[in-house]
């Protein structure tokens, strides 16, 4: 309750602080203002297409992408106040229009704030009979816009072997080094390319980027060290743990395969063509168009590259799971049961709502640093833009989330597992988490070294939080969520009305999101939970093969040993049918049935019950059995022969454990059953004679419990004087105990009924019904205790 | 199923009060162990084991009980047991638990039973 209490809190908390903070400290926020969406942005380029004489067809693919210029943004602080610089903007959306028939290629480059930048076409334009080559658009204020009358021309209409070139330029009357330049390229009259871009030389900036680097080199390299020596013992223990157990194989590729969804759903969106063919044409551009970069090569490498990314994650989740010390298996299991796809489990659900939540105060992490006096600049949550128009995949992608689950789920366990010392420990991964961390968020700039160092502090803090509310899944998706809600504001914060109508539908999404993992938490089932954390400590438990199959043969010998030391057939005696069986409940058992013989001829039928299951009880049972051969061969009465045994069995056991044994000795020739009870299930005695079916249940303790006096004192023996027909049996309480899959006992009641009518035959005969009534109760489950029954019945004479 | 137990630890008077709520089994007996081996070792030697939430107890929760008593008693403490459930209670008769421990129907009362001096 109280964790619910605190991710509730916390999610109001970052909430209100993301509010609040992120259009005043948030880079996407003060400085993208993308005026237009996905869609707005195809159109816009199929306009310019039709404008310089091509109409692109209706099926042409689009792909869109959106980029920042940062090199032109760190240049405006090289060049303040520089007229030229402030009017190319900080993001840039390429449109590529692609289409076969007469192959041709469109792309454009647009400003947030609908400039045309750049147009080019890939392909000579088609010749186009008998249509007068299209106006000439006045490119100057296309791409120029407001600053037209800024620009000089520089060249018109120079001839080259790529076409006839014009040009203008606007050189900066502050700084002589940057310059914007207008160019248009014409071949036979039809435009091949148009833009506008800017050039400057920066001398300061390849300084200050070297700097940092000096500065920061150490940094980076410590934590290309560190996190190469993470992936290395990552790989390392996976692929050992491969032969102690497939169950960690089986749990990364069920990681794997979430992944795919991932990468299905890119496919499907389009998001993935988007990618494809920009890295189509940035390989194209580097090769310099000597060779048509293959089109299948790209997909195949694009899908490769996600597998790789795929295989990666799985690896980090399996080697994980099989470094976790038992203490922290419980953490994994909410994340087994997502990907066992079982989705409907409270606490699957109630992990991730805490966790979901908790991604409001993640993201608010960054610009409550930003806000405070640490730091002076404004934070850059999305370094990459490229998702502000390709929008379902992000989520998608965020969701491996590398850090949180290669610290929290594989770097951390492995440390409490083999490392005691808790300051080595921490020494040996806190920093280089910390150091990975802030140099992969590059939240804020890398020259505010404390803000960052705090920033990634705080992150880390609230993951730790996440982690032990949630577990590893907990960590995933407060990671999600954080990114899902970071997006959410930045779209809300864009002029486009596309865009805002996407935050809205995203806020509801996430939403949706939280309450539906509410409710699952309020309302799902509870089973699956134990399932998922059995299945963990079986698959920890589990040996290697050899090792199982050496032990699975041993526990043969051992059982057909015990199945030997047990009576291999009832005494014959006349007048009298007996019979017996005894089930283990594992290999071996222990349960115990016996038949004596006395030096005066009488039989005694024991049924004995070492408390407990498995190796264990079955030695006591083994020591009990010697005992009794031994005793009955000294005891003089029923009585004696208890008290010797408990002798013995109170040293031996010394507490530790106990024998329950129930005692009949016959005299066949009197038909009288002298009967002991220690601390065992009562017999059964069915009389002929008047048809009672009764439980006979003298006091008596159990052997071991305690010294002779006590166990003597609470002792009784009974004598029951048989009749002819009568039944006496003796049982074990796995038999009374056994359970069918409604958790039902099978119970002396229904025991008592199958002897009460029973007229079917001898002992055997009853004893196999018996069996039978309880295997058909139970319907074939696993025993859960040992079984035993002795039937005896006095053959009916007339 | 959900082998789910719990101790609730109290005082009455001078008499620690081990509450047992759940399933006391192979499983679980090892928590019960450890209760009552930290309060012998903190010198707390009268304990009343309050059983109307023990809905179930198998032989490895019997032999807990067994574990510790005689060092117990030796030191002049006891354990004695209160208000178990007849479906437990049957199991302790067939054992012949009523022998070895004062059992009675309230916590109360078993407390009492300590007033008089030693234990057993």
């Amino acid at each position: 309750m109280k964790n619910w209490l605190i991710a509730a809190a916390a999610a109001l908390t970052g909430g209100l602080l993301l509010l609040w903070l992120f259009p005043r400290y948030d880079g996407s926020s003060l400085n993208w203002k993308q005026q237009f969406g996905r869609q707005e942005a195809i159109r816009m380029t199929r306009e310019v297409a039709a404008l310089v004489g091509v109409a692109a067809p209706e099926k042409a693919h689009a792909a869109v992408r959106v980029r920042s210029d940062r090199d032109l943004r760190s240049a405006l602080k090289d060049f303040p106040g520089s007229e030229v610089l402030s009017t190319f903007p900080y993001l840039l959306t390429d449109v590529r229009l692609t289409w076969s028939g007469q192959p041709q290629e469109f792309q454009a480059t647009w400003a947030s704030d609908r400039r045309l930048l750049t147009m080019v076409w890939e392909h000579a334009p088609p010749e186009r009979t008998g249509a007068a080559s299209s106006q000439e658009p006045d490119w100057l204020p296309l791409f120029a816009g407001g600053t037209a009358s800024r620009y000089k021309p520089v060249a018109s209409a120079v001839a080259s072997p790529a076409g006839v070139r014009k040009a203008w330029e606007w050189r900066d009357s502050r700084y002589p080094d940057v310059s914007a330049n207008v160019e248009v390229l014409l071949k036979q009259g039809r435009v091949v390319s148009a833009g506008v871009g800017v050039n400057y030389q920066s001398a300061t900036l390849e300084k200050s980027r070297q700097a940092s680097l000096a500065r920061f080199g150490f940094a980076i390299g410590a934590m290309f060290v560190f996190c190469f020596v993470v992936i290395v013992l990552m790989l390392v223990v996976f692929f050992s743990q491969l032969a102690r157990s497939r169950e960690y194989l089986k749990f990364g590729l069920r990681a794997i395969l979430a992944v795919a969804l991932i990468l299905v759903l890119m496919t499907v969106s389009g998001n993935a063509w988007d990618e494809v063919i920009f890295a189509q044409q940035q390989a194209q551009q580097q090769q310099q168009g000597q060779q048509q970069v293959r089109g299948p090569m790209m997909w195949l490498s694009f899908y490769l590259g996600w597998a790789l990314l795929a295989a990666m994650f799985g690896i980090i989740l399996g080697s994980g799971l099989a470094v976790t010390p038992p203490q922290y298996v419980a953490r994994w299991s909410s994340l087994a049961l997502l990907l066992r796809g079982k989705l409907f489990v409270r606490k699957l659900g109630s992990d991730w709502a805490k966790a979901w939540l908790m991604g409001l105060p993640l993201a608010a992490i960054p610009l409550l640093v930003a806000a405070s006096p640490l730091s002076s600049s404004h934070v850059s949550l999305y370094t990459n833009p490229a998702k502000l128009l390709a929008v379902p995949t992000f989520l998608g992608a965020s969701a491996l989330a590398w850090g949180g689950v290669g610290f929290f789920g594989f770097l951390w366990p492995l440390s409490v597992a083999r490392i005691r010392n808790p300051w080595l420990r921490f020494l040996a991964v806190v920093p280089g988490t910390w150091i990975t961390w802030v140099t992969f968020r590059e939240i804020l700039p890398s020259s505010e070294v404390w803000a960052s160092l705090a920033d990634a502090a705080l992150a880390i803090a609230l993951y730790w939080v996440v982690f032990r509310m949630s577990g590893v899944l907990g960590v995933i998706a407060v990671e999600v969520s954080s990114i899902y809600a970071a997006w959410t504001f930045a779209w809300a914060h864009q002029p486009a009305a596309a865009l805002q109508s996407q935050a809205w539908a995203a806020a509801g999404g996430w939403v949706l999101i939280a309450g539906g993992a509410i409710a699952i938490a309020a309302w799902g089932r509870q089973a699956g939970e134990l399932e998922a954390e059995r299945e963990f400590s079986e698959a920890r438990a589990r040996l290697s093969k050899s090792e199982r199959e050496k032990l699975n043969a041993e526990f043969g010998v051992a059982r057909r040993a015990q199945e030997g030391m047990l009576p291999s057939a009832a005494p014959q005696l006349a007048g009298y049918s007996i019979a017996a069986a005894c089930h283990p409940a594992r290999e071996v058992g222990g349960d115990l049935f016996e038949f004596l013989t006395f030096p005066d001829g009488r039989t005694g039928l024991i049924v004995a019950d070492v408390s407990g299951k498995g190796v264990p009880a079955a030695l006591f049972m083994t020591l009990t059995k010697g005992m009794l051969a031994s005793a009955s061969h000294h005891a003089r009465d029923l009585g004696s022969l208890a008290l010797m045994l408990n002798q013995h069995l109170h040293t031996v056991c010394r507490k530790r454990t106990f024998v329950t044994m129930a005692m009949g000795v016959l005299d066949p020739s009197s038909r009288t059953l002298e009967y002991l009870r220690a601390g065992h299930n009562p017999i059964l005695w069915r009389k002929a004679s008047n048809g009672e079916t009764n439980y006979v249940a003298p006091p008596g303790m159990a052997l071991g419990l305690t010294s002779n006096v006590l166990f003597e004192r609470n002792l009784r023996t009974e004598t029951l004087h048989l009749g002819s027909g009568d039944i006496v049996v003796f049982y074990s309480d796995g038999l009374t105990e056994a359970m069918n899959p409604k958790r039902e006992l099978f119970g002396e009641e229904r025991l008592r009924d199958i002897v009460a009518g029973w007229n079917g035959g001898d002992a055997d005969a009853l004893r196999r019904s018996i069996l039978e009534a309880v295997h058909r109760f139970t319907r074939g489950a696993e025993p859960s205790d040992d079984l035993t029954l002795l039937v005896m019945r006095v053959v009916e004479t007339n | 199923m959900a082998n789910t137990f719990q101790i609730e630890r109290s005082d009455k008077g001078d008499v620690r009060v081990l509450a047992l709520d759940g399933y006391l089994d192979a499983h679980t007996a090892p928590v019960f162990e450890k209760a009552i081996q930290d309060e012998f070792e903190s010198g707390r030697l009268r304990m009343v084991v309050d059983c109307s939430r023990l809905s179930y107890i198998s032989s490895a929760g019997l032999g807990v009980f067994m574990s510790f008593i005689e060092e117990i008693r030796e030191a002049g403490g006891d354990i004695k047991l209160a208000a178990i459930v007849p479906k437990v209670y049957q199991v302790f008769e067939v054992l012949g638990f009523p022998a070895l421990f004062e059992i009675e129907d309230s916590v109360d009362a078993a407390a009492a039973k300590f007033g008089k001096g030693q234990g057993v």
